[in-house]
């Protein structure tokens, strides 16, 4: 096999590059961030008459005239002069709308890109009457034209054959664009004139007009809205509900198994008590994180959150923020980090600042975890007029609260800072579309994957490494041991935890929930892994679920169990979060304002609740 | 007269376009001086504006839509 050829998939946004990228490399690709600028990269790998491709998918932009921060990171992908640079690029453009993809096109060939492109969409615009001249349009711009339907399967061999021909070159010059939007526009005109034909007697009209006239209704709008955020954190806890239990089940079954076959002893007691009720915490809420993105994912590449953008332009705007916040707010219910990276297209740098710093606020779903156990102790698992679950509306309760910290906040912050120029805010609404699911599939799997790895880890760490705290104290290498084992008081963990026992009484925790809630502080979901292991442990004989353990006598009693809602709903304990904010301001002056508000905020309102509760 | 002014379900040809880097974006699109542009209808409140040009939809701030002059179609 020879050398590997390098070649990257370029367009607009919504061409349905992501598409032909899954239909090209299948399972050779993975996700991952670029240093130091942390924006989304997917790169991927397939081979073709033994030839093997190494594949880029760079964001879809309109121009190679940059605006905002992910804008930027596009166009220097595109107009990339080093070494490392594709070797050609393959455009990706929607065939129902070819003027505008002719654009860009027209400005990475002057540019210097090496090209192919590719007419999405094909069938759709035959479909609509719209018919292309394939030859005269690669007479006219003197590059391989390919008609493919990415989604259909369509034309992909073709295109793989086109790649194949390509002629190599080492040579890597790009040029900054001259010419003016209007030349261009007259040059797409004519091309168009001579290659795009519409069939006679054929009138496209949009069906999204049907649609918006209902989603972007000034009244129904806001009702579709609200619905399909309310339908989302029903099904996080309907659906999750089975998996969950199975999951649970499993690994109680596991333990007893590993109890009855291993020697009593160190070993047994760090498998038994530390590493399988930390993956159990870990596993256990994979269940709702793909629900969340499935209903995240399928938002966005239906075309709903453009829509959903413009609905809230006005409100986020009178708190302070941006319709382009309202992805990056939604966003926050996945994770605060993918959300921070989202504010990159809110181009005024005062808003995309207020958007970053109140982003926490919104539960995401490592507090997710935690509000899940917490809920499921206080209210029962019944319906309410038989159709509301108690526990989704509490949880909807929670997201709600968040909301209205993050926008309060907002508020506060406006009020507090120097008025900048207005944005420019202009947006393209594209048509509606119905997601294509193998793309969504493997991107619930990746993020799935990368959920299991990164926080899998460190609960898993902090698990073992509690477990080493509790199970082991001072009194082990003093050699005042009195009788068989340490106790859990007398640990190295029982003795942080009455550390900072004087300070979390107030608010009705015991030195357990102290050490649960110093151990969350590398991430919060760590919470029930902590509380799971450090409940077990003293209580070791007993193998019900945790559950089961903490609404007994001793455990978490139900003012205690809204306190440390609140706490959880309001403090940043995420260390990566931090990092992130303090590499998007350039500086750690915002991450550490950010997190002694949040934390003040935090210990408040746990007072408060558990001294009225109480 | 100017864009924020055009009521729904109108068109109206952009006459001239007030602000560099709104001209710049929307020749992006392909929307220039002279190109025909209709209203579909704005959220609550009247803003955004929702607008189709060109064979695009955009959505557009009220303040940005009143720098677009336009000359309406009788």
């Amino acid at each position: 096999m020879t050398k590997n050829r390098r070649f990257a998939l370029a367009g607009n946004p919504n061409s349905g590059k992501s598409t032909l990228f899954n239909e090209l490399t299948g399972l050779h690709q993975k996700t991952g961030n670029l240093p130091g600028v942390t924006i989304e990269k997917k790169s991927g790998r397939f081979s073709y008459k033994n030839q093997s491709y190494f594949i880029e998918d760079i964001p879809g932009v309109y121009s190679l005239n940059a605006r905002s921060a992910d804008e930027m990171v596009a166009t220097s992908l595109l107009l990339d002069n080093t070494a490392e640079a594709p070797e050609f690029y393959v455009f990706v453009a929607d065939a129902t709308h070819l003027r505008k993809s002719l654009f860009l096109l027209l400005q990475m060939q002057e540019a210097g890109c090496r090209l192919i492109l590719t007419l999405n969409m094909h069938d759709l615009a035959e479909k609509r009457g719209l018919q292309i001249d394939q030859a005269a349009l690669e007479e006219e711009l003197g590059i391989p034209v390919i008609p493919i339907s990415a989604s259909k399967k369509r034309g992909i061999e073709p295109l793989k054959e086109a790649i194949f021909n390509y002629p190599k070159s080492d040579v890597q010059t790009k040029v900054p664009v001259k010419s003016k939007p209007d030349q261009l526009f007259k040059r797409i005109d004519s091309i168009l004139n001579r290659c795009q034909k519409w069939e006679a007697g054929k009138v496209y009209k949009r069906s999204s007009e049907k649609w918006d006239r209902l989603l972007l209704h000034p009244f129904w709008g806001y009702v579709f809205f609200f619905i399909i955020l309310f339908l989302l954190f029903q099904a996080v806890f309907f659906l999750a509900d089975y998996p969950n239990q199975w999951i649970e089940q499993f690994f109680i079954i596991t333990g007893d198994w590993f109890q009855d076959i291993m020697p009593g002893g160190p070993l047994r007691d760090l498998l038994v008590n530390g590493v399988l009720p930390g993956l159990s915490g870990v596993l256990m809420f994979l269940p709702q994180i793909a629900i969340l993105f499935f209903f995240l994912i399928v938002l966005e590449d239906s075309g709903y959150m453009v829509r959903a953008t413009l609905l809230m332009d006005k409100v986020m705007r009178k708190a302070g923020l941006n319709g382009r916040s309202v992805i990056p707010m939604i966003s926050g219910v996945a994770c605060a980090i993918p959300a921070i990276l989202a504010t990159r297209t809110i181009s005024q740098p005062r808003d995309r600042l207020i958007t970053m710093f109140v982003l926490p606020f919104i539960s995401c779903s490592a507090r997710l975890p935690v509000f899940v156990l917490l809920v499921s102790l206080i209210l029962p698992d019944q319906r309410f007029l038989g159709i509301f679950n108690y526990q989704g509306l509490a949880l909807s309760a929670l997201y709600l609260t968040g909301f209205l910290a993050a926008f309060g906040t907002a508020w506060l912050l406006n009020r507090g800072m120097k008025k900048q120029n207005q944005d420019l805010f202009l947006m393209e609404i594209p048509e509606y579309r119905l997601p294509h699911w193998p793309v969504v599939l493997r991107q619930i799997g990746n993020r799935c994957k990368s959920f299991v790895s990164e926080a899998g880890k460190v609960i898993l760490g902090v698990s073992v490494i509690l477990w080493a705290l509790s199970n082991y104290g001072p009194s082990d290498f003093t050699g005042t041991h009195q009788g068989e084992t340490t106790s859990l008081e007398e640990s190295f963990a029982g003795i942080g935890g009455k550390a900072i026992e004087p300070l979390i009484r107030p608010l009705g925790y015991d030195w357990k929930i102290g050490i649960a809630i110093l151990s969350s502080f590398a991430a919060r979901e760590v919470f029930v892994g902590s509380i799971s292991t450090l409940y077990h442990l003293e209580n070791p004989e007993d193998q019900s679920s945790i559950l089961e353990i903490l609404g007994k006598p001793g455990g978490i009693s139900g003012a205690t169990a809204v306190s440390l809602l609140l706490f959880y709903l309001f403090a940043l304990q995420c260390a990566s979060t931090l990092v992130v904010m303090k590499r998007e301001t350039g500086g750690w002056k915002w991450p550490i304002i950010q997190f002694s508000f949040m934390g003040i905020m935090a210990y408040l309102s746990a007072l408060a609740a558990y001294q009225i509760l109480s | 007269m100017n864009l924020a002014d055009l009521s729904k379900g109108k068109s109206a040809v952009i006459a001239a376009i007030d602000e560099q880097s709104l001209a710049e974006r929307l020749q992006e699109f392909g929307i220039f001086s002279g190109s025909l542009i209709r209203l579909l209808g704005t959220a609550p409140s009247g803003c955004p504006l929702m607008l189709e040009a060109e064979g695009t939809q955009l959505g557009l701030r009220k303040e940005q839509a009143a720098l677009i002059k336009i000359s309406p179609l009788d």
